[in-house]
């Protein structure tokens, strides 16, 4: 997809941005899957909720995937980038891998062992089950993309003669 | 040479991972007929889970456990044939392995996130039986989980002569 693109501009965000901003695109992801989770099946809140979760989802991705230098230096072919770029974005994927196997096995083990022997909640119902595929499904799309936004250096400032 | 479990715990990974011990395992033949055997027995494993969980049959799912073994001396042979490069901490490695490692998890991100994605939507969304959705899904985590290691072990070049 990201071959047809445009290299968008290089990002002019500071570190302490980015990932400021990945700890909240994170934290605002979680709050919207708790919110179709756990709030009641069938009532006005819950579909109020899933409603802004998914525009929430599309906008933001279809923001990203199309103006951010971020994402498309996580995602585009080995041609279009140079040598340290590939370098960033494969150290990327591999702390991505690592980060999402373990929550892979922290969830397996708490949904089936874990939450059912201590009591704790567990998805039952369709909504929750879905909350949770769907979280995953969008940290696998996002979370390379994240780790190269964690990782790139601050931007070097321009000379001013 | 011969060393004790004492002696062999106290090694480094490092050390363990680039033993001569294990110069059986290295070269590219012996690595792809470990990765056959290894997903053979990961597909065996499912088979058994999931039989396991459709007849309620604890007998499968002891013969589930007895194949634990085998996981893991094939998986350490694996990680021990590529030199551990998917378990030795980056500042232990040198720069071709580093970037033949990062790249290899780059090219198995994809795969494994469709492999686990899909198994997911099954177990989770459809009416399919209980037994069938506990095989694919343990299934699909095992290969997904150790893919980057068979890949690399597939995939590496035959390491040159001493």
């Amino acid at each position: 997809m990201t071959a047809t693109l445009v290299r968008p501009a290089p990002s002019r965000l500071t570190r302490r941005t980015r990932r400021l901003i990945v700890v909240g695109a994170a934290a605002a992801s979680l709050a919207a899957l708790a919110c179709v989770a756990l709030l009641p099946p069938g009532s006005l809140a819950v579909s109020i909720a899933k409603l802004t979760a998914a525009l929430g989802s599309l906008i933001g991705f279809g923001v990203v995937m199309t103006r951010s230098s971020v994402w498309f230096l996580g995602n585009a072919p080995d041609t279009a980038l140079d040598e340290r770029e590939r370098t960033i974005r494969d150290r990327a994927y591999f702390k991505a891998y690592g980060v999402f196997a373990g929550l892979a096995i922290v969830t397996a083990f708490y949904m089936l062992d874990l939450g059912p022997d201590l009591g704790l909640w567990v998805p039952t119902n369709y909504d929750a089950w879905w909350a949770i595929v769907w979280g995953f499904v969008m940290l696998g799309l996002g979370l390379p993309a994240g780790f190269v936004a964690w990782d790139l250096p601050d931007p070097v400032p321009d000379f001013e003669p | 040479m011969t060393r004790t479990i004492r002696e062999t715990f106290a090694m480094s990974r490092r050390e363990i991972m680039n033993d001569p011990q294990f110069d059986w395992a290295r070269n590219r033949p012996t690595r792809r007929w470990l990765v056959a055997a290894y997903v053979a027995l990961a597909l065996s494993a499912a088979t058994l889970f999931g039989l396991s969980v459709g007849l309620r049959n604890l007998w499968l799912l002891g013969a589930f456990c007895v194949l634990t073994p085998g996981f893991f001396f094939i998986i350490g042979s694996i990680n021990a044939s590529v030199r551990g490069l998917t378990e030795i901490r980056t500042n232990e490695l040198d720069e071709w392995q580093i970037a033949r490692r990062d790249a290899m998890y780059r090219v198995c991100w994809w795969p494994a996130l469709a492999i686990m994605t899909a198994a997911c939507f099954l177990a989770a969304m459809t009416d399919v039986p209980d037994g069938l959705k506990a095989g694919i899904a343990m299934g699909a985590f095992f290969i997904a989980l150790c893919l980057p290691a068979i890949a690399l072990a597939w995939t590496l070049p035959e390491e040159p002569e001493a």
